[in-house]
């Protein structure tokens, strides 16, 4: 303990197994199709009977189909979408992203929680910008 | 959920630790003290809080909150814990904070705020009500404690 060694905790590093790299990579998959608007390819990583739920609204969304269709009602391709990390393991994932649609961001965060492969749950939260507040600038420092 | 090979999920209603066991409110949503020199992000202000003192100070500035912890999840380094909040005016903000942890301490925090939003009347027909019990991932106004 308290080597001094700086741990920089890698995703994949320890424990990784091949069922992981599949999920990451069928996660890459899933933001990648999202970001090009493609809407099958993005909602492959769900099973049928998958349940979204977002929280802030109190929706729950029922089946992959539903939850494409409640895609699809956005324009085809976001302006922007930056992935900022993905964090994982077995069958939990997180997802921190900035999608853009018309040039306001949203800052995301995608819990999926799989079952043989494939997503099961998976819960939104959606956060805008805001500015920083001043009176707390003397004890925050500004990053981006 | 999962059968917990890899994940450690405390569902329904994980409770906030209390005043005696952790000083600073991040610590008691998140259930684990924080490092001397842990760091606080908020991504939508572009702000970072660096060191436990700093991050004590700024939540001192925010009284009379109600708040809620839902679900704690772990993973290898990684807590995340959904909670939720009234800063007062009775609307609850479903927040999502994600802690990287060092030897059972929190060392980089990030957090995300999530502010109630209405339903849009064109999905009306795709989403349904999502229950939101005591014992669940998000509580319910009246199951907030204040803190």
């Amino acid at each position: 303990m308290g080597s001094g060694r700086r741990h920089e905790p890698k995703q994949g590093e320890r424990g990784k197994t091949m069922e992981d790299q599949n999920i990451r990579e069928a996660i890459d998959r899933h933001w990648t199709a999202s970001a090009a608007g493609d809407l099958e390819k993005e909602h492959d990583i769900y099973h049928d009977d998958a349940i979204c739920d977002y929280p802030q609204s109190g929706e729950r969304i029922c089946g992959r189909r539903n939850i494409q269709e409640l895609r699809a009602h956005h324009p085809a391709k976001p302006s922007g979408f930056k992935v900022r990390r993905v964090l994982g393991r077995g069958d939990l994932w997180i997802t921190e992203y900035i999608i853009t649609y018309q040039g306001k961001p949203a800052f995301t965060v995608s819990i999926m929680e799989f079952r043989d492969g494939k997503v099961m749950h998976e819960t939104q939260y959606f956060a805008d910008p805001f500015e920083a507040p001043a009176w707390r600038a003397r004890w925050v420092e500004r990053i981006k | 959920m999962s059968e917990g090979r890899f994940a450690k999920c405390q569902e329904g209603g994980s409770t906030m630790t209390d005043k005696a066991a952790h000083e600073t409110r991040l610590e008691r949503i998140l259930g684990v003290p924080l490092a001397e020199d842990a760091v606080r992000q908020w991504p939508q202000s572009g702000e970072l809080i660096r060191g436990r003192a700093r991050i004590g100070e700024v939540e001192s500035h925010f009284v009379g909150l109600r708040l809620g912890v839902g679900r704690r999840l772990a993973f290898g380094d990684t807590l995340v814990v959904e909670w939720t909040a009234d800063y007062g005016d009775g609307r609850l903000y479903r927040n999502v904070t994600i802690a990287e942890l060092r030897d059972g301490k929190a060392i980089r925090v990030t957090d995300y705020w999530g502010e109630p939003f209405t339903p849009p009347a064109w999905r009306e027909t795709l989403a349904e009500q999502l229950d939101m019990t005591p014992a669940g991932a998000w509580p319910p106004a009246d199951a907030l404690i204040g803190d």
